[in-house]
């Protein structure tokens, strides 16, 4: 037992003898590199690296050759986040300014450069230092071109894979998005260490890739709502809605709708929905109708209700933190809009279902009211009112986050804090019930595999195809960005889709003559977010209607629900088409 | 053959009314309790807010408000219903409460769903009436 005791000493000094050699190693290296006895010639090298869209990149790596000769230096010279790099350059006194000094350029995704000559070498204002070292600088910006290797391909079919995945349902859109991420991270550190060309994202990118922004501010409101919720007020207004309409039937729907579309405006489609659909299908089955005729305007309201606000939808709320809209150009940009759009949504369906309506068996109202009343009344006053001042000084501070710098996070992070503190409510039994958190985790793995083609250069591909296709015209790009979204959000997830074009808006909105007021940013939003009202799959609502009622013994076909919504969603689009062109550009 | 407890799974539907009505004539012939049940099934959404209580409250509420309906039905045949409303999946719900009410009959409305409906909903009650009645031992009949 003792010699094994000696053994391990021994066997553990040699292990901790060998790990202070190799960390002293370096430094031993550095002195002897120093350069202060003979006078050297110092070049700085300083530039900036673009890709082929004029935007920075990032850890490129650099070297350089004097005279075909490669330069040893002592660290690797890598461009920044900005794309921008310098180098300081030793050779032997009198190698400059003749010497012929070139760069090479390489980063995986991207063609390594041809060796360029740096030219313009000039001496440094000031003449040559005290110790005869003599200065030179020189400036050289370039470009590099994106490279189709295995790593692009690889995040082509990663990205594609997840798509397919969560529209045809194959499982939930979380795992899709968690196998996607974790595929693309496990190539790149498998095969890309081995070779570059397998490189597609590393670690310190795919976080960096996560838009904080956007999970805290989907968490604060979560918080926020799920704390109204328990005060009843959804199904009041609900109630409320009744009593205003007075037993009209057509009255009814259109306050249902107004409400639900206002209500969505501010907080989450979804639970806003949840909480009015049992409400409604009461009230219809009370009037003998069938409760489709009041559901079907609700959620389409509900759409084209969170589509006006920074807030009121998720895709919204990802382009506003990524093209660091406000929630005032929100506002300034898209509420008319939807306000035009529910109006003709309240006139449609009340036409659609007029036939329904009249089949109402109104009969006591008072009755029904004064029932409605009972059953519905605000659970609890003091948690309302907390909740409603909360709300209000949220969304005081949303519409002035812009002239604070403020991020929108942030204000409702403040907002949901300041509730949770003040009404007492269980912070452990909120977070595990009122959070979504598959939905958080969705968010961030779909970050990372967007991220992935971005970085393998997919989207950059897209984009310029979609530049070309509109041949630089900014009518063409408003079009096609709108009615692509709004059909492609019909049939699948609005959110990945909404992701994966974000970059691509902002590369266009660069680039395309006159995009430069944000215009395509609005063609995004009104086409991911009322796209989404064509089919029962095309948002989270739809879904969640769709199951309540046929859970209440209410079915509604896929071609069904079609053949009500998709032609109203066509004319929402059309008016969309007519604002953008007449009064966004 | 004579019933002596009848369980009926209701919904809002027309359907539905037809065999909460069926339920109420044959539980008056034959002098048997009546049971209407609704099951508050929210595990479609994949939980989530599902899970939380004010949706959970709303969902019962509804419940209450469509095994009522059923009961007005029972009453124009002169029978008092009892009424269960219970949250969980509806074929769980419809097992559990055959079984604790030792019935001998359980009606089913009958529900058309496509085949889309049917993805995404997994399966449909009448899908599940030879595992009901295997589960159970009772007899099933859908109504159409």
């Amino acid at each position: 037992m003792k010699k094994m005791r000696s053994l391990a000493l021994l066997f553990s000094l040699i292990i901790f003898s060998l790990i202070m050699w190799m960390t002293a190693s370096p430094a031993t290296g550095a002195e002897g590199t120093e350069h202060l006895a003979v006078p050297s010639d110092v070049l700085t090298v300083s530039g900036v690296v673009t890709n082929a869209q004029g935007k920075p990149v990032k850890e490129v790596e650099l070297e350089f050759h004097v005279n075909g000769k490669k330069v040893e230096m002592e660290e690797e010279v890598l461009t920044g986040k900005i794309g921008m790099y310098a180098a300081e350059i030793r050779l032997p006194h009198g190698t400059l300014p003749d010497a012929t000094v070139t760069i090479e350029a390489s980063k995986p995704s991207y063609k390594t450069t041809e060796r360029m000559t740096l030219d313009k070498i000039a001496p440094e204002p000031g003449g040559p230092a005290e110790n005869g070292d003599a200065y030179y600088m020189t400036h050289h910006n370039f470009t590099l071109m994106r490279a189709i290797t295995p790593a692009f391909w690889i995040a082509t079919i990663v990205l594609v894979l997840v798509y397919v995945l969560i529209a045809f349902e194959m499982m939930h859109r979380t795992l899709a998005a968690l196998l996607g991420a974790a595929l693309l991270l496990t190539i790149s550190y498998t095969a890309g260490t081995f070779n570059p060309d397998y490189m597609i994202l590393s670690f310190e990118d795919a976080m960096h890739a996560i838009d904080m922004n956007v999970i805290f501010l989907l968490m604060a409101m979560m918080m926020i709502v799920g704390i109204l919720k328990k005060t009843g007020v959804f199904q009041w207004m609900a109630y409320k809605s009744y009593q205003a309409a007075k037993g009209n039937v057509y009255a009814l729907s259109a306050i249902l709708m107004v409400v639900t579309a206002v209500t969505s405006a501010f907080l989450d489609n979804v639970t806003t929905m949840l909480l009015i659909i049992p409400v409604t299908i009461e009230i219809a089955l009370t009037l003998k109708i069938n409760p489709i005729a009041f559901l079907m305007p609700e959620v389409f309201a509900s759409n084209v209700g969170g589509t006006a606000t920074l807030i009121g939808d998720p895709p919204n709320i990802m382009i506003g933190s990524y093209a660091k809209l406000s929630f005032l150009d929100f506002a300034h940009n898209l509420t008319i809009i939807c306000a035009i759009s529910l109006a003709f949504t309240v006139v449609y369906y009340i036409y659609w279902y007029k036939k329904e309506y009249l089949k109402a068996q109104v009969g006591d109202v008072q009755k029904l009211i004064a029932h409605l009343k009972e059953e519905y009344r605000i659970t609890d006053s003091k948690l309302l009112i907390q909740g409603g001042v909360i709300l209000a000084i949220v969304i005081f501070l949303f519409i002035i986050h812009g002239a604070l710098h403020m991020e929108p996070s942030v204000a409702a992070l403040i907002g949901a804090a300041v509730l949770m503190a003040v009404s007492r409510v269980d912070i452990v039994e909120m977070l595990e019930h009122e959070i979504e958190w598959p939905t958080l985790v969705f968010f961030m793995m779909l970050f990372i595999v967007v991220a992935g083609a971005e970085e393998a250069g997919l989207i950059q591909v897209i984009a310029e195809w979609v530049k070309d296709m509109s041949q630089g015209s900014l009518v063409a790009a408003i079009l096609m960005i709108l009615w692509v979204s709004a059909i492609a959000s019909a049939i699948i997830d609005n959110i990945p889709f909404t992701a994966t074009m974000l970059p691509i808006v902002a590369y266009l909105t660069t680039v395309i003559p006159g995009a430069q007021g944000g215009v395509l940013w609005w063609a995004l939003a009104l086409g991911a977010c009322l796209g989404g009202n064509g089919t029962m799959i095309g948002a989270s609502a739809n879904v969640v209607t769709v199951g309540m009622a046929e859970r209440a013994g209410y079915h509604i076909s896929f071609m069904q629900y079609v053949k009500i919504a998709a032609l109203p969603m066509l004319v929402t689009i059309v008016f969309c088409s007519i604002w953008l062109l007449l009064v966004e550009i | 053959m004579g019933y002596k407890t009848i369980v009926c799974g209701v919904t809002g539907s027309a359907h539905s009314q037809k065999a909460a009505l069926q339920a109420a004539v044959l539980a008056k012939e034959n002098n048997a309790t009546l049971v209407y049940v609704y099951a508050v099934d929210a595990s479609f959404l994949q939980g989530g807010v599902a899970a939380s209580s004010g949706v959970k409250a709303s969902l019962m509420k509804l419940g209450g408000h469509i095994v009522e309906m059923a009961e007005q039905i029972a009453a124009t045949q002169g029978v008092t219903p009892r009424k269960v409303v219970r949250a969980g999946k509806v074929l769980d719900v419809l097992k559990e409460v055959v079984l604790e009410e030792k019935a001998d009959l359980l009606l089913l409305g009958h529900e058309e769903r496509t085949f889309f409906e049917k993805a995404m909903f997994k399966g449909e009650v009448e899908d599940h009436v030879q595992e009901l009645k295997q589960q159970t031992g009772v007899e099933v009949d859908v109504v159409k």
